[in-house]
This record gives C-alpha cells, sequence and structure tokens, in this order.
C-alpha cells in the first residue's frame, strides 16, 4: 500500500514537471516571435568587477506613452498590472508605442504584453519601470528567445 | 573501536585469547587499514567522476536538447527514490544509505523544478517554487518513515517562509526590514509546539527532530536581539503590523495546546516554560512595534541604534538558563548544550556590545582574549558537568 501511495505522489511530481515543460513546449510552437532589443545597465559592481548586466528596453516605458496617463506617485503604483503595445521597427526589433492600465486589444501589426509596474531600479522619472514574467508574456505572444 | 586496541588489551593481560575473539565477533571488528584505504580511494575517486560528468555536461549544456535534459532529470529523481526503496525496503541493508537516497530524490523534485523554470525562463513568483517543492514533498516522511525527510520538509518550509516574506507584493511582506528576523523565531516557535503534540500519536518518531530544529531556529534568529546596532532600520511602511501578532499568537496556542506533552516536566515547570517562551514572544512584539526606539531621533535612518538590546540580552541569558534547567529535567543533552552554547554566544555579544567600542586598542584585545578564554574553560567545564549529572540521574537520555 505504502510502495503505491509513494509511486502516486512519485508520478504526480512528474506529472507536474510533464506538464509544465508541454505548455511551454506548445507555446514556442504555436506562439509569435517577437524580437526585443536589449541595453546594458549598471556594468560594474564592487563584488563583481565588470560584468553585464542586460535590460529590455521595452521594460522602461516612457509615461507619455501611457493612455490614461498613470499617477504621479508612482511608489502606490507598484505591482498594478499594465498592458504594453508593441509593433515591430524598422530594425527589426520591437518597440513601445502606447501602454495603458487597461486592457485593449491591439491592432493588427501590434502585439500586447502583460507586465506589472515594479520599482525602478535605474533611470528617471520620465518612465515606468515594467516587468514582464516571461511565462505571462508567453500567453500573449509566446517567449522571445527561449534559451536552455 | 579498533580490533588493534583489543589485540593490545590481550597482550597485556587484562583480557584472554577467548575473550578477545568473542568481543571481536560480537562487535564484528575487521582488520584496521586496509578497508579505510579502500574507502578513500573510492571517494575520492568517486568525487573526480563526479566532478569530471558535471564538468561534461556543464560544458555542452546549450548544445543538450530540452527534452534530454528533462528526461535526465526524471530519471536521476526516479532512480534515487527507486534506489532508496530498494535498499530500505526490498533488501533490508543499508538503511541509512537508503533513506540518503531518498533525501536525493527530494532534492532532485526542487532541482528538476528549477531546471524547467531555466529551460523555459520562467521567472515567475520565487516562493511558489518552493511552496510546490514543499507540496510535492509532503506526504513522504509518512510514507518512507524517514526523520530525514521531515527535516528536509520543515527545511522546506522554512525557505518558504523566508522567501514569500522577502516577495514584493506578499501578504506577509516583510522585506528590507530587520525585523523579519523576528518572524523567523516565531516560525521556530511553532516548530517547537508542534513537535510537542508530535510526542504522542503515530508519528512520535518525528517529534524530537521537530522540537530540536525548532528550538534551534527559534534561538538562532533571536540572538541579534542582543546585538546593538540591529533593528535600528525598524519600519517599512510596507511591512503589515499585523504579521507579526498573528504569528506570534499562532505560536503561542500552538505552545499552549501542546506543552502538556512534556512528560518530563512538573506542571510548575511546564507552565515556567511556557512563560519563559511567552516572555520571549512579548520582548520580540516589543521590538516589532518599535518600542526601544530612542525618542527623539529620525526613525527612518539607516543605522539607528535601538536600545532592545540591553534587554534581549538579558532576556535571552535568562530564557538559555531556564532551557539548560528544562533540559535536565526532561533528560536532554541537546538542550542542556544548545543552552550552553547560546549563554556563551550571548555573553559574547554583551562583552561586544559594551566594550566593542573600547576593542581598538591593544590592551583590550588582550584583555578580551584572555577573557574569553576562561570564560570559555568554565563553560565547558560546567557543561560536562551537567552531562554527568545527567547520566547520573537516569541511564536513559531524552531527545
Amino acid at each position: 500500500m505504502r510502495f503505491k501511495v509513494l509511486l502516486l505522489v512519485l508520478g504526480l511530481q512528474c506529472v507536474w514537471l510533464l506538464c509544465t515543460a508541454f505548455v511551454q513546449e506548445r507555446v514556442l510552437a504555436t506562439g509569435k516571435v517577437i524580437l526585443l532589443e536589449t541595453r546594458p545597465v549598471d556594468p560594474r559592481d564592487l563584488l563583481r568587477g565588470d560584468y553585464l548586466m542586460l535590460s529590455y528596453k521595452v521594460s522602461d516605458v516612457p509615461t507619455r506613452l501611457f493612455s490614461p496617463p498613470v499617477k504621479s506617485d508612482l511608489a502606490s503604483a507598484y505591482g498594478t498590472k499594465v498592458f504594453v503595445a508593441l509593433t515591430p521597427g524598422t530594425n527589426g526589433f520591437w518597440a513601445v508605442t502606447r501602454a495603458s492600465t487597461n486592457d485593449f486589444a491591439g491592432s493588427a501589426n501590434e502585439v500586447v504584453l502583460r507586465g506589472r509596474i515594479d520599482p525602478p531600479r535605474w533611470g528617471g522619472t520620465n518612465s515606468v519601470h515594467v516587468a514582464y514574467p516571461p511565462a505571462i508574456a508567453a500567453q500573449v505572444a509566446g517567449p522571445s528567445f527561449p534559451r536552455a | 573501536m579498533k580490533i588493534g586496541d583489543i589485540q593490545k588489551l590481550q597482550e597485556a593481560g587484562l583480557i584472554s585469547a577467548e575473550q578477545r575473539d568473542k568481543i571481536v565477533a560480537h562487535f564484528k571488528l575487521t582488520e584496521d587499514g586496509g578497508n579505510r584505504f579502500l574507502a578513500i580511494v573510492s571517494i575520492l575517486g568517486a568525487v573526480l567522476v563526479t566532478a569530471g560528468i558535471i564538468l561534461l555536461i556543464s560544458a555542452h549544456w546549450n548544445e543538450i536538447p530540452r527534452g534530454v535534459k528533462i528526461a535526465g532529470g526524471l530519471l536521476l529523481m526516479l532512480a534515487a527514490h527507486g534506489g532508496g526503496w530498494w535498499l530500505r525496503e526490498v533488501k533490508g541493508t543499508y538503511a541509512k544509505t537508503g533513506e540518503a537516497l531518498h533525501l536525493l530524490g527530494s532534492g532532485l523534485f526542487l532541482a528538476n523544478i528549477a531546471l524547467i523554470g531555466q529551460i523555459y525562463n520562467i521567472e515567475s513568483r520565487p516562493p511558489d517554487a518552493f511552496l510546490l517543492w514543499w507540496l510535492g514533498i509532503a506526504a513522504l516522511p509518512w510514507l518512507l518513515r524517514s526523520k530525514a525527510q521531515h527535516a528536509l520538509l520543515l527545511v522546506a518550509f522554512g525557505v518558504w517562509f523566508g522567501f514569500e516574506i522577502n516577495q514584493r507584493g506578499s501578504y506577509i511582506y516583510c522585506g528590507e526590514d530587520d525585523r523579519q528576523l523576528l518572524l523567523y523565531a516565531l516560525l521556530g516557535l511553532v516548530y517547537l509546539g508542534v513537535g510537542y503534540g508530535l510526542r504522542r500519536g503515530k508519528f512520535a518518531d518525528f517529534a524530537a527532530v521537530t522540537e530540536k530544529l525548532g528550538l534551534f531556529i527559534f534561538l538562532l534568529f533571536s540572538y541579534p536581539l542582543t546585538w546593538k546596532e540591529f533593528f535600528g532600520r525598524w519600519e517599512n511602511a510596507q511591512v503589515g503590523q499585523w504579521v507579526f501578532p498573528a504569528f506570534a499568537a499562532l505560536a503561542l496556542v500552538v505552545l499552549l495546546a501542546t506543552m502538556k506533552n512534556l512528560d518530563g516536566l512538573s506542571r510548575q515547570w511546564r507552565w515556567t516554560w511556557f512563560a519563559a517562551l511567552l516572555g520571549m514572544a512579548v520582548l520580540m512584539g516589543s521590538v516589532w512595534f518599535g518600542l526601544w526606539q530612542t525618542a527623539g531621533t529620525a526613525p527612518h535612518s539607516y543605522w539607528e541604534e535601538s536600545r532592545s538590546y540591553f534587554a534581549g540580552t538579558l532576556a535571552l541569558f535568562v530564557f538559555c538558563l531556564l532551557q539548560v534547567q528544562v533540559g535536565l529535567q526532561e533528560r536532554s543533552p541537546f538542550l542542556v548544550n544548545l543552552g550552553v552554547v547560546f549563554i556563551a554566544l550571548v555573553i559574547l555579544a554583551a562583552y561586544l556590545d559594551l566594550l566593542g567600542s573600547m576593542a581598538r586598542t591593544g590592551l583590550m584585545f588582550v584583555i578580551g582574549g584572555v577573557f574569553l578564554i576562561g570564560f570559555g574553560v568554565y563553560l565547558e567545564k560546567k557543561r560536562r558537568g551537567l552531562m554527568r549529572q545527567m547520566k547520573l540521574a537516569a541511564p536513559g537520555a531524552g531527545l
């Protein structure tokens, strides 16, 4: 009996792992690929020395692109869901064209990513730092460059 | 016990050849030397082979197909559990090795969760990964009758708790705030209470490990109460003030409900022990609500001092003394040893708090060193005395 229950527990562990992999593989197979430009930030660290940390350009959305406008007190907006529309640029990279805290449908050449407002790590007050959990973004558009 | 020592006893005329053979047969002693050398060489070889395999895989990690990585992770996990079950339950030998394999299997489940996250760049809430791990292995201590699995389960819950506390947006968020250590101390109290509760019933075997881990966690995270420059940066506006009272109430209710299972203590001592735990919780509560902040100072300044270390040092010292007494009555060497260790740590903290600013001078280094050596010798003598006292009182020690 114990052995059967153990098999059930181990089976459930495997099922969860395989199901997660299956869902992600399905997104990779059917999702739309968008090319996002990266930019280096904070390239020096007291402990690590010179190194490279990358961020997406679309992670910082200018406040002027928000409609309706975001709150002036951004600290109170941390965690708020935002929807960011991207369109392909001339250089092949996708860029932000508009954003909103309300959900909206994108036009034919737009991809709308869902993210949330995060505390800014770098940069000034003219932009909103948006975190895009790839799992959530993948539901809309699929991860841009899945790496193993 | 070595076979060479038995041989020397016989050569000295203390035992006969017949007695020597009986002792050797009883303890199943084998010739010294060869086996140990073989074991060392085997371990070194295993380490080299493992390191080589790891390096080989890491060097070609990006080229390995995703399916192979996932299948490899799953197979390793299942093989670890399968091997563990075979050794413990089927073959019936090498039970400890079997238990270690099961432990490895549980660890590999977490590794597989991380692997899936890494392969598909899943970066959702990190605490959720640990919660999933905890849920996945929650039934294993019962299924495997394994204390090690139970300890791992408690650690897994603690890790989730720590990540959840530091996750922005969490209901129990307490990140960037020294006071989160107080919540870990309360978690230790909850474990302690749960351990007392497990003493009676089907899971009595898991009681000792739960109590030990709980008390250790409690003391470990209470210890910063004795530090001078701690709990100064105390007010994070995003921290819910209700979190500490809620957890403290939970811990105290669990302790109150299970304290009756402390059979080694008289009713009076049970209440004394509960009062000691309650007193520590109240002290931590006063620190949580900032009652020890020096008046007239800015609450947000980075290195603001808190006066709580005066009370913290005294309270923890008295608590440890009581713990030693409780340990003697419960016949628990662990309680006594842990109490003595933390008494030493509390005195060390008090020494540094009071005289630390003078320690820049050479003379203070000399005086401090002599004091610490002398105090250490005294404390160790005291500890050995307590251990002897406990053994004389009753041959079968408790926890």
